[in-house]
């Protein structure tokens, strides 16, 4: 498990001490899918730094699967099983090649040359870029790119996924993409902790987490979250379009219900 | 009064081996006070065309004018702004108003004249000039920080402004001051805005310019997309989610009438249609 307790962070440059964190607890078991929504800075970002203790709390304590952050002799182990993938992928890649790139991070870790060659075509497979491995990262397009960050996180065998907005810089499709990457993840038992400030990205997962100003204002099931407009509101949250048209055809007598947000939901409640 | 492109084309490494057509015959003009969206996919020649509209390039085939003249980086300098993408990794002076005032003192404004013309467009954008006119760029939320460098290009007063995916990895509110501070700029300026979420400016532009491959798949009124969504799908882009549930439910045999972007008009319509069927 990938667990914060009462986690309390504050940035040595805040005004006033201002908390990043304020008593934040937060579990993310294997095999679930748990997103972290909010607007731009109510600490979400803050929370993946602390994952792979990349930074420490003030107060509380991060752990993975029962090794403290705190304790500097665990943290190779556990960057081990934390992946990590952030919003911007040109600012992940660092080879010439999709494959060099991918083989990068095992290659650090000197696993020996045959299995770096599964691990990486496993990769690539997982994220759907096999066939790619020798093209040059920069000519693949943003969606691309960012499946290549996800390939080079998996190919490190994490137990734990950690995603900083990985679909706010991506089109229509690139979304669709990884949104269906992260469900294969999940569903291969990986623990994912998916940070995002749009709430379409949460239909599929088992969780969702509000935070706003650093701390947590609701954790609960991302339908239930869907009908807190004053919550949103106050938190800078948009509700997607499509929840919208949904909610509005509820109250007008249509059988829409709060799990049925989608196009495909939304058209068969109309022939209900 | 206006900034065109007449069936100019353009490639990468032109007369090498690796040559690569990016522009194909693309035909665009803009007039003050009007909005257009151009919409692709990734590699479609968006941002190509918009380095040619600004004069940074010249295009290979096809003429550039700005009101009727040939486009140079000449003419095009001070009167045609661009904002790139992810503009806010450009801001690099030690305040928002020596950043904001940089473009009008290089086009030979006096500090004062500068300082008045960067506090306008501070104020265009939305931020209040005097709480961020002595604050460091670099403590700004996303939202703000692009709006900052949005200002830059302001500040010089461009009759023609051209904005690259002005809102990419921005949060709602983010994203919302961002569109009202466009909005405020079409009101003296001719705005072109690239984007590959087709909602995002949809409500507010003009016209749709949609770009495959480097030509025009299609290029119209808002209201002729609105008639047929699928010219986005042939382009391989995906119609917003609220014209794709109208779309369907029309082919299933729901008569809703015009599409609308409006999520709520559009539940009203769907919700009557069913009732009048049932």
């Amino acid at each position: 498990m990938l667990s914060f307790k009462d986690i309390r962070f504050t940035y040595a440059a805040a005004p006033d001490g201002v908390l990043a964190l304020d008593g934040v607890c937060l579990d993310i078991e294997p095999g679930r899918h748990v997103v972290v929504l909010g607007a731009n800075g109510s600490g979400k970002s803050t929370l993946a730094r602390l994952s792979n203790g990349l930074l420490l709390p003030l107060s509380g304590d991060v752990s993975v699967d029962g090794v403290s952050t705190a304790e500097e002799s665990g943290l190779r182990e556990i960057r081990s099983r934390v992946g990590m993938v952030f919003q911007r992928p040109d600012d992940q890649i660092v080879a010439t090649t999709v494959e060099e790139d991918v083989a990068f991070g095992p290659e650090n870790l000197g696993i020996p040359r045959a299995e770096l060659r599964t691990r990486v075509d496993q990769a690539l497979a997982a994220v759907g870029l096999l066939g790619l491995e020798r093209r040059e990262p920069h000519l693949l397009s943003g969606g691309q790119k960012q499946r290549l960050a996800i390939a080079g996180a998996i190919a490190m065998q994490p137990s734990y996924l950690v995603l900083d907005e990985p679909t706010s810089m991506l089109d229509a499709c690139g979304r669709e993409d990884v949104l269906a990457i992260i469900a294969t993840l999940r569903a291969q038992g990986h623990g994912i902790l998916h940070i995002t400030h749009d709430l379409a990205d949460m239909a599929g997962a088992d969780t969702a987490v509000v935070l706003n100003r650093g701390r947590v204002l609701y954790a609960g099931t991302p339908s239930g979250l869907v009908s807190r407009a004053e919550l949103l509101e106050t938190c800078g949250l948009e509700l997607p379009a499509l929840s919208i048209l949904g909610m509005r055809l509820q109250e007008l007598g249509v059988p829409v219900l709060p799990t049925d947000m989608t196009v495909s939901g939304i058209l068969e409640a109309l022939w209900l | 009064m206006a900034l065109s492109a007449d069936t100019i084309g353009y490639d990468y490494a032109s007369g090498t081996s690796f040559e690569q057509r990016a522009l194909d015959a693309v035909s665009l003009s803009v007039e003050t006070g009007e909005l257009v969206l151009v919409v692709g996919s990734t590699g479609s020649g968006k941002s190509t065309l918009l380095r040619l509209l600004s004069g940074l390039m010249a295009a290979e085939s096809g003429q550039l004018t700005l009101d009727g003249a040939p486009l140079t980086s000449r003419n095009a300098r001070g009167t045609v702004g661009l904002v790139f993408q992810d503009a806010e990794s450009q801001l690099f002076a030690e305040t928002v108003l020596e950043d904001v005032s940089f473009g009008p003192r290089n086009l030979g404004s006096t500090v004062e004249t500068a300082k008045d013309m960067a506090l306008a467009a501070l104020e265009a954008v939305g931020l209040d000039a005097a709480a961020y006119a002595e604050r460091s760029p670099f403590g700004l939320s996303g939202g703000e920080a692009r709006r900052v460098a949005i200002a830059g290009v302001l500040a010089m007063q461009p009759r023609f402004l051209l904005l690259d995916e002005p809102t990419a990895g921005l949060d709602a509110r983010g994203r919302a001051a961002v569109r009202a501070a466009v909005a405020v700029a079409r009101e003296t300026a001719g705005i072109v805005v690239v984007s590959h979420t087709v909602e995002e400016f949809l409500g507010i532009a003009d016209r749709v310019l949609i770009l495959s491959s480097g030509s025009v798949a299609s290029s119209g009124t808002v209201l002729a997309l609105l008639a047929d969504p699928t010219l986005l799908d042939r382009a391989g882009l995906r119609a917003p989610d609220v014209l794709r549930v109208q779309q369907l439910a029309k082919t299933r045999g729901l008569e809703t009438g015009p599409l609308t972007l409006n999520p709520a008009a559009a539940a009203e319509r769907l919700a009557h249609a069913r009732g009048r069927r049932a």
